[in-house]
């Protein structure tokens, strides 16, 4: 489904581009792909074989007991926690996360994980938002967004549960 | 963008010495505790991760190349930086939904808008918008790793977070010490000045 959905996707933007500059519109595309793909390329494949390995050492009870679906409001604290501090792109982050759901966490906390990397993430703040938008914006918009990984982790596991 | 990333010997990437050095740790851990047929599983693992992903991937990222033909970040900046109404805060919101790439494209434009000029609603919709859902992220990453109900049922419940934050910045800025504030919006005025100059 995702991949009609992208394709699709590429197609209306492929014609939209097209429309508005022709085949060097097209082209120019095509370079910036690339040159995403190129920029990210290593990291992706190596995020990749970070999370398969990682499915092979993580302990499945452990996971269970901390943040498996029983755990609760804890394993929510845990997994926002745990997103805070993940280093990393979406190409480490969210297989990694995958890998976690797989072996048994529930999915408030991998929700809680993903939100907190997303909105509160402590190495991105510190390396990007900070040196560029400076303190008083950085502050505030960390200050709003510290109770969002937890709203996540409430909500997402009913919306979820009405889904499968 | 690409002509102002200077090319990096890849000893001084600190973020790729990170990964690999994880990636050693956790083989390493792997082969203790399980031995070679650990490091076949994980080896084995990562090639279906990759099968998997891959598809969705290669259509992200045309999807994302091609998006900055239709919206080039530079034109998205002057729409912000001219609407500082309602307007501005709803082109600032989708601007953070649409851009693709990572940090180094996303806090460069931020930046840019406040030097800019564009209001702090604006900077906060569009910073509050991309941490939150991004178009390509959700669909290169998120839906094929996590299956459609998770990523669905995660991007549903968090949406509605965009106007808290979008709404809720501003306000906590104008608590923040007056210095402070005064140092953020001299950034802007002095944008300003150069421009009017």
């Amino acid at each position: 489904m995702t991949l009609y959905l992208l394709a699709g996707l590429v197609g209306l933007t492929l014609f939209l581009v097209f429309r508005k500059d022709g085949l060097p519109g097209v082209r120019y595309g095509a370079e910036m792909s690339a040159l995403l793909l190129r920029s990210v390329a290593r990291m992706l494949v190596l995020g990749m074989v970070l999370a398969g390995m990682t499915q092979v050492i993580l302990p499945q009870e452990v996971i269970t007991l901390w943040i498996g679906d029983e755990s609760g409001f804890t394993g929510i604290l845990i997994g926002a926690a745990v997103g805070m501090f993940i280093p990393g792109g979406p190409y480490v982050v969210i297989p990694l996360a995958a890998s976690i759901f797989l072996a048994g966490a529930g999915v408030g906390p991998v929700a809680a994980l993903i939100t907190a990397w997303n909105t509160i993430p402590f190495t991105r703040t510190v390396m990007w938002e900070l040196p560029f938008l400076g303190g008083a914006f950085t502050t505030s918009r960390m200050l709003v967004n510290l109770p969002f990984p937890i709203v996540a982790g409430v909500l997402t596991p009913p919306v979820y549960r009405l889904l499968v | 963008m690409g002509e102002t990333q200077k090319k990096k010997s890849w000893w001084r990437d600190t973020t790729l010495i990170t990964m690999v050095g994880l990636l050693a740790v956790v083989s390493l851990a792997a082969f203790v505790l399980h031995g070679v047929d650990g490091l076949r599983e994980g080896g084995e693992n990562s090639l279906s991760i990759i099968r998997q992903a891959a598809p969705a991937l290669i259509l992200g990222f045309i999807l994302a190349g091609l998006l900055t033909v239709l919206f080039p970040p530079r034109v998205v900046g002057r729409w912000m930086g001219d609407e500082a109404g309602v307007k501005g805060v709803l082109i600032g919101a989708a601007a953070g939904v649409l851009s693709p790439g990572g940090p180094y494209v996303m806090y460069p434009i931020a930046a840019a808008l406040m030097h800019g000029g564009a209001g702090i609603a604006s900077i906060s919709a569009f910073s509050v918008a991309r941490n939150i859902f991004t178009a390509n992220r959700f669909l290169v990453y998120e839906l094929p790793f996590l299956g459609v109900p998770l990523a669905l049922a995660k991007t549903l419940s968090t949406l509605w977070l965009i106007g808290v934050g979008t709404l809720l910045v501003p306000v906590v800025f104008r608590l923040m010490p007056r210095s402070a504030q005064e140092a953020a919006r001299s950034r802007i005025g002095a944008a300003e000045q150069e421009r009017t100059e």
